[in-house]
């Protein structure tokens, strides 16, 4: 490499932190304030109700990375994991190529979701571990009733000060209470069931799996979920993950209930049968 | 002002350049070990069967040879979700006994089985696809110009 090519990645290279560091700024100067297009309820909440799905529209991966200030897959932040040996082990397992298909990122026989007919996690629901995570909010002073299209999952969110419940019952999606902190939704998960993976790599998690959402809906299309897990079983530190939704004013739910008939046809995994 | 805009456009290069250098492993979806996506296969016949189903659709396509033998092939779409919003197909897009040209990536196990990635009706005409399929088939339309680059 030339002196002169060597200058100009250097060149590159600081304005491009520089260009994070006034974005990631601008960024954190307007977080927790929605901006004035966006709607409230009645009782002058941020109105978090609609149709909302991962940004694959025209322009609109661009335009999410630009308002978080980093790159992003599918609307969604990339972060790398600290596992506990426990969780480790078994992640090293759910991945041996020598093992099996590894195609959704990890051996497919042994996916909770594609092989076992097991419901997907929170984490996937809202993250969107499956590709697109199209869900619709209704939202009450009470409740925030979410209706994730995967698996036609439903998930309440009691916004009414009410703790979670002793003895907690544990579910699929867990239980889960939701505080406004401002124009920010924070939303505390407990109780979720172990069987799942938390994504397609299979990444696990324990019963003691606690999930926060700060849920905002940074303008009139763009709701942002910056998600941290804690598992003391499973990670070695608190995990953290931002996601970007659009609005889909004109969308309504379809019926996706995956797994009942057709993945014992295989129709997951590509090995179909008649 | 002039450094602002350079700025930005740098920005703009970067944030787009890794958008497609991290979402491709992403994007190939169900690809990695079960379709052969280096390998286009082309498949005419006529369509005996239309499944609308979750996780994906399925198009049974019946095919004749010279000799009279009748094979059938299985080509997957994306979800009745996906292929309705983004590709605007529904429940009876194909309809059994229509003549059908499905380009796609066959299953690497040797079973007729595809990912259908085109379609073409009988009078020529493309039908509309989903983005998963449409990045899977520039995928490889770009694997390919870049081999016939280095050759």
């Amino acid at each position: 490499m030339t002196k002169r090519s060597m200058g100009f990645v250097a060149a590159v290279a600081a304005m491009l932190s520089f260009s994070f560091l006034a974005l990631a700024q601008s960024a954190s100067k307007s977080a927790g304030t929605a901006n004035a297009t966006v709607p409230r309820t009645a009782d002058g909440k941020v109105d978090l109700s609609g149709f909302w799905t991962t940004p694959t529209g025209a322009g609109e991966a661009e335009s999410t990375a630009k308002i978080y200030g980093h790159p992003l897959v599918l609307g969604r932040s990339r972060e790398p994991w600290l596992m506990t040996p426990w969780a480790k082990a078994q992640y090293d397992y759910n991945q041996d190529p020598t093992q099996g298909v590894n195609a959704h990122g990890a051996r497919l026989e042994l996916n909770p979701r594609y092989a076992h007919c097991i419901p997907l996690s929170l984490l996937a629901q809202v993250a969107g571990t499956d590709v697109l995570s199209p869900f619709e909010i209704h939202q009450s002073p009470r409740k925030l009733t979410v209706i994730f299209e995967h698996d036609n999952a439903i998930r309440q969110i009691f916004t009414d000060g009410r703790p979670h419940p002793k003895p907690l019952e544990i579910t699929w999606l867990g239980h889960s209470t939701g505080n406004w902190e401002g124009d920010t939704l924070v939303v505390d998960t407990v109780g979720m069931r172990d069987e799942t993976w938390l994504d397609n790599d299979g990444h696990v998690h324990s019963d003691q799996l606690r999930m926060i959402e700060r849920i905002q809906r940074v303008d009139h299309d763009t709701l942002r979920t910056d998600i941290t897990l804690e598992d003391a079983k499973a990670l070695e530190q608190s995990w953290h993950q931002t996601v970007f939704h659009k609005l889909r004013p004109n969308w309504d739910l379809m019926e996706d209930v995956r797994c009942t008939e057709n993945i014992k046809r295989g129709v997951y995994t590509g090995s179909y049968e008649n | 002002m002039k450094s602002e805009i350079k700025n930005s456009l740098f920005l703009g290069l970067f944030l787009t350049a890794s958008f497609f250098v991290l979402s491709a492993p992403l994007l190939a979806h169900h690809s990695q070990a079960v379709y052969d996506e280096d390998h286009l296969v082309t498949v005419k016949g006529t369509v005996s069967k239309f499944e609308w189903i979750n996780p994906h659709i399925l198009l049974h396509v019946e095919v004749k040879d010279d000799k009279g033998n009748i094979d059938e092939w299985i080509c997957f779409s994306g979800s009745p979700s996906m292929q309705a919003r983004e590709a605007n197909w529904n429940s009876e897009e194909f309809k059994p006994g229509e003549q059908i040209t499905v380009q796609g990536f066959p299953q690497k196990d040797g079973r007729k089985i595809m990912l259908g990635a085109k379609h073409f009706r009988a009078n020529g005409d493309e039908v509309q696809e989903s983005l998963a399929e449409q990045r899977i088939y520039q995928g490889y339309a770009d694997r390919r110009a870049k081999e016939g680059d280095k050759k």
